[in-house]
């Protein structure tokens, strides 16, 4: 490839990374955001041993909310085994699984909300990432005991094992304007949502503005195609060669660690390719000798 | 029934937010004003705390024999 590999961070925060990938090829840039939510393995409740529970709430129902409660899973990583090697694996197996305790009782006169900060870890480094989500409401002379198991597990198997909300990248928006053409009733419709657009083409009355705030640009498209039509004054086109991703953690591994993963999940499928493809030309060359 | 865990459209953990926004609300803010303070920009996280009727309090005094 001859066009250079740029990237460029435009935004960071504890769960939020945007940033410009350019010289990349989308089918690439795609296949990493895939990768985000379907081959990066995360912590996740996957086995519950309901001992006693006479809430409302059914032990199914209980098993579902913990198994959705994000878990940090930044050391789990490296300390437990992936899915793959964990098939046959039983429950007792501290290689694969992570054990959580909750066990809540509330007297004749007592009410409480269990919390997800009442699961007992038997691991620090497997923990809910919130400590507040309540996961059931209990009334006076209630029992909830129970035994949770977390393993490593992909988001293609169940969304709770997805470590991404959002994973997405678009084209980077541009617009070309010039003041003096732009006709009033384009300007006015751009204003009704975008005012700070037209504040800054107002100021610079001409050149051209890539849009690279976390906004979306689907109303000023709207206008530019039904209201800015007859005249040159204002352009709103798309750069196909560079995407702004953006990608949204839900709390378990920092959004940095979710792409690193992702691109090395695509590098070890990649590899496999080669080698699989290997193994079948040395062994149709065999035939052929 | 109680607060979901998760945006059933897009994932975003929720339940953490439910007290404080419940909170607020009850003490008179805009809940608009509560979910851009608490940072939920996508409409499907926003109508999942806004709709939210938490019915856990009336029927937990249905317990099961055990
Ligand atoms: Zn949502």
């Amino acid at each position: 490839m001859t066009e250079k590999r740029k990237i460029r961070l435009l935004e960071k925060a504890p769960n939020k990374l945007r940033f410009l990938v350019e010289g990349f090829p989308l089918p690439l840039v795609n296949a990493i955001r895939r990768a985000c939510f379907t081959d990066v393995p995360i912590m996740a409740i996957d086995y519950v041993e309901v001992f006693e529970n006479n809430t409302v709430l059914y032990d199914e129902i209980i098993a579902h909310r913990l198994a959705l409660i994000p878990l940090t899973s930044e050391e789990a990583l490296k300390k437990y085994k992936r899915p793959e090697n964990c098939r046959e694996g039983d429950i007792g197996d501290t290689n694969c699984y992570a054990v959580l305790r909750l066990e809540v009782e509330t007297g004749p006169m007592e009410e409480r909300i269990v919390y997800s900060g009442d699961l007992e870890t038997f691991d620090p480094d497997v923990r809910p990432v919130y400590d507040n989500i309540p996961i059931v409401v209990m009334a006076p002379d209630q029992r909830l005991r129970l035994q949770a198991y977390a393993r490593l597990g992909y988001g293609k198997e169940h969304a709770k094992w997805m470590p991404v909300s959002v994973a997405a990248h678009k084209y980077v928006p541009i617009v070309e304007f010039d003041v003096n053409k732009i006709g009033e009733e384009c300007l006015s419709c751009i204003e009704m949502s975008y005012p700070w657009l037209v504040e800054k083409i107002k100021k610079s009355k001409q050149g051209r503005i890539e849009i690279l705030e976390d906004i979306n640009t689907s109303a000023l498209y709207w206008c530019a195609q039904r209201k800015c039509t007859n005249n040159e004054g204002f352009k709103l086109h798309y750069d196909d060669k560079r995407f702004i991703m953006t990608i949204e953690s839900t709390g378990s591994l920092s959004p940095k660690h979710i792409v690193l993963e992702a691109v090395n999940a695509i590098v070890k499928k990649a590899e496999n390719l080669l080698t699989q493809l290997d193994k079948i030309r040395k062994e149709s060359g065999e035939v052929r000798g | 029934m109680i607060i979901p865990i998760r945006c059933m459209t897009c994932g975003t953990p929720l339940a953490q937010y439910w007290e404080e926004f419940q909170r607020r609300v009850k003490q008179g803010e805009d809940p608009e004003k509560v979910l851009d303070d608490i940072g939920l920009k996508r409409y499907c996280c926003r109508k999942t705390l806004l709709a939210h009727v938490p019915s856990i309090y009336e029927v937990r005094w249905f317990r099961r024999v055990l």
